[in-house]
């Protein structure tokens, strides 16, 4: 034992100063991370009043503790419920409709020949990805507006109605869906593409020569082969499925589409920004804390279930 | 599975293959065009009946062929699909002529592609198809960014689809004599600039004692940081944090809170676990501290690693607007250009045309030249910031 203890004190003395890199990480991790944090006890008390105490830290310790009083109050407001439905809505909409696509662009992207259209699809298909939401809300409202809108034109070109995409509440989700889409496919897609490089190409060479066309070889090789990792990036999207996307969200969120896109998040935002009255700052925190406890529960579950059956995970 | 009695029939699977592609393009105009072929509805019915009195033939000989030579099983088990289009087309043609409004059965036509592009199983013909889906998600990715740069450029009231129409510079001159919109810029370059540097400072330094396999408490160390990464305190507690720090309304409120990135850390503590230990150990028997060790031996090749998470720190930085949102509410002069953007985008053009009114009919192209604007740098760093990408920052993700 004491030779042990003896190994660990060596240890510690070697690696003495380099506990010391940690400390402007680690200052600026508890700072701005853990601390919000320590904020959730707001969950748990009477809207702290900012304007009356000295500091706002003041104001927070100084308020009422009313136990569960504002997560009741959360669950009896029916524009809380709806934000919810449509959090869970849009993002099921999102897994659905857009997990499935940069797959097949991959598998597109593998098979493709000869350099020209390859290589070009390759370089703009990221593009999106670094283009803020600021700009591609900008792009889409351009593109998708009622008088002047490129895709409004093609529509009356083949003597459609034209539409009014993004101030419908109807069409809103689509919009929602498809700027995802547009913005995230490329970038996705990378992680499926060296999983189909990392693939034995002895396999497609047999395959060829027993005369399996294109199709066969996409299906019982290459879809098999990366069938691990389109696993484990499943689980981990499901894992985040109550984040409905925040920054898109609020960049195109209007009075009219309120009703189908007000998520979670702009609805914790408004109750401090946007109310007119005191800011809600206990039931901001109360709604945030549930949705963040949610998907935690959903992350930490999802990891779990993938290492248990796929034998990988986040960690 | 080419064999020489396919080839024999060569013009049998031509004649296929036309009238499969015959149907799907009046299916499309049909389905989409309202004004052009209206007039032609009443041939398109009656060609796509042909069309599908050929297909559905086809259909029985060879079930009838392939049943007799190797049994209805062996035919039912590669051509499901076929049988599908055999049994449910008849059905489906009857209906959409009884009902025109159920025209969309007549997509049934798909089931048949199967068989008929089986005929063409070869790698001329895949790519061909490949190289046109190719092409338009080119052009889905590439449009929309075109379609701003040609709005902002051209005169204004015109229909512009793609190209610029009547190049007029009103609008990029208007966006670029903006002052305030010029300092937005500014205040982003103080904040990428100021941030990156932070975020290269505290994060290769920490994911040098988490490289370190054997170090005392590293697991906890590890917990500490990965924590952020799935649970926030949220929103609310956060601009109470700013608050409280007195960072509201200054610029250091868009920088500190974003500078810390542990997903980066960990690529690079990833990256410094792949440096052999005998160059570290060989500078130690000589007697250099560890802080020598570092500055020296571990960061100048950490280059590349530094260099691509930075880069993606730099856009991420550079597109952050929700910082904004949060902690700015009155001291608009530090706007980045993301916040003044959006600013830009939802404002009422009735305010600022009361007193120029030309710029109303500008309107839609002057916020598309304000647009561009913001996009313009991406643009430019997007050769540098494509090659990291092709580097593979991406691998590798949070294993400890």
């Amino acid at each position: 034992l004491n030779k042990v203890k003896s190994t660990r004190n060596l240890k510690f003395k070697k690696y003495a100063p380099l506990y010391l890199f940690f400390i402007p990480s680690a200052l600026f991790v508890l700072i701005f991370k853990y601390l919000p944090m320590a904020g959730l006890i707001m969950a748990f008390k009477e809207n702290p009043n900012m304007l009356a105490a000295s500091s706002p830290i003041q104001a927070i310790l100084e308020a009422e503790w009313v136990g569960l009083e504002n997560f009741r109050e959360m669950f009896s407001d029916p524009e809380i419920i709806q934000a919810l439905k449509n959090t869970l809505i849009i993002s099921v909409q999102k897994i659905v409709l857009v997990f499935p696509i940069p797959i097949a662009l991959a598998i597109l992207i593998n098979e493709l020949r000869g350099c020209i259209v390859k290589k070009s699809l390759e370089f703009t298909m990221y593009i999106p990805h670094f283009l803020s939401w600021v700009t591609v809300g900008g792009i889409f409202g351009a593109i998708l507006s009622e008088n002047t809108g490129l895709v409004n034109n093609i529509l009356e070109f083949f003597g459609h109605e034209r539409i009014a995409f993004v101030s419908n509440k109807d069409t809103i989700r689509g919009v929602l869906v498809t700027s995802h889409a547009w913005k995230n496919i490329g970038y996705s897609s990378i992680v499926y593409m060296s999983a189909i490089l990392a693939l034995d190409t002895n396999q497609f060479e047999a395959a060829k020569i027993d005369g399996a066309t294109k199709w066969q070889q996409i299906r019982y090789i290459t879809l098999p082969g990366i069938m691990p990792t389109i696993a484990v990036m499943f689980v981990m999207r499901v894992g985040s499925l109550m984040e409905a996307g925040f920054e898109q969200i609020y960049v195109m969120y209007s009075a009219y589409t309120k009703e189908t896109i007000d998520i979670l998040g702009t609805f914790t935002y408004r109750l401090i920004r946007d109310s007119g009255l005191r800011p809600q700052y206990a039931l901001s925190t109360a709604v945030g804390l549930f949705n963040g406890v949610i998907a935690l529960v959903l992350v930490l579950s999802s990891n779990y279930l993938s290492k248990k059956f796929l034998k990988s995970g986040l960690w | 599975m080419k064999n020489n009695n396919e080839n024999v029939f060569d013009w049998k699977r031509i004649v296929l293959l036309i009238g499969l592609l015959a149907s799907f393009v009046i299916l499309i105009l049909e389905g989409v065009d309202k004004v052009h072929t209206v007039h032609l509805r009443g041939i398109f019915d009656i060609v796509f009946l042909v069309l599908w009195a050929v297909l559905e033939l086809d259909a029985v000989f060879r079930l009838m062929k392939v049943s007799k030579e190797e049994g209805f099983e062996q035919y039912r088990k590669f051509n499901v699909m076929e049988l599908i289009y055999l049994v449910i087309s008849p059905i489906a043609l009857v209906c959409t002529l009884v009902n025109p409004s159920w025209a969309w059965m007549r997509w049934v036509v798909l089931f048949k592609m199967q068989s008929v592009l089986r005929k063409y199983n070869d790698e001329k013909v895949f790519q061909v198809i490949a190289k046109s889906v190719a092409l338009i998600l080119i052009a889905f990715f590439i449009v929309p960014v075109f379609n701003v740069l040609s709005v902002a450029i051209s005169a204004p009231g015109q229909i512009i689809n793609v190209m610029p129409k009547n190049i007029d510079w009103f609008s990029m001159k208007y966006a670029l004599a903006d002052k305030q919109f010029l300092r937005s810029f500014a205040s982003s370059l103080f904040i990428v600039v100021v941030g990156t540097s932070i975020f290269i400072a505290i994060t290769s330094t920490a994911a040098y004692p988490l490289s370190k396999p054997d170090l005392p408490g590293r697991k906890w160390f590890m917990l500490f940081y990965m924590i952020t990464m799935y649970f926030t305190g949220g929103m609310a507690t956060e601009i109470v944090l700013a608050d409280a720090l007195n960072l509201m309304n200054t610029i250091w409120a868009l920088i500190l809170p974003n500078v810390i990135s542990v997903y980066y850390m960990f690529l690079m503590k990833n990256f410094y676990e792949g440096i052999p230990v005998e160059l570290e150990e060989a500078a130690k028997i000589d007697g250099a501290s560890p802080v020598y060790v570092f500055t020296n031996i571990i960061l100048p090749l950490a280059k590349p690693i530094i260099a691509t998470t930075a880069s993606f720190v730099v856009v991420n930085l550079w597109n952050n607007y929700m910082s904004s949102v949060m902690y700015i509410t009155s001291n608009k002069t530090i706007y980045p250009v993301q916040m003044y953007i959006r600013n830009f985008l939802a404002m009422d053009p009735m305010d600022i045309a009361l007193d120029n009114p030309k710029l109303l009919s500008y309107w839609d192209n002057i916020e598309m030249a304000y647009l561009f604007l913001a996009i313009l740098p991406i643009i430019c760093a997007y050769p540098i910031l494509f090659k990291f990408m092709k580097g593979g920052a991406t691998a590798g993700a949070v294993k400890g």
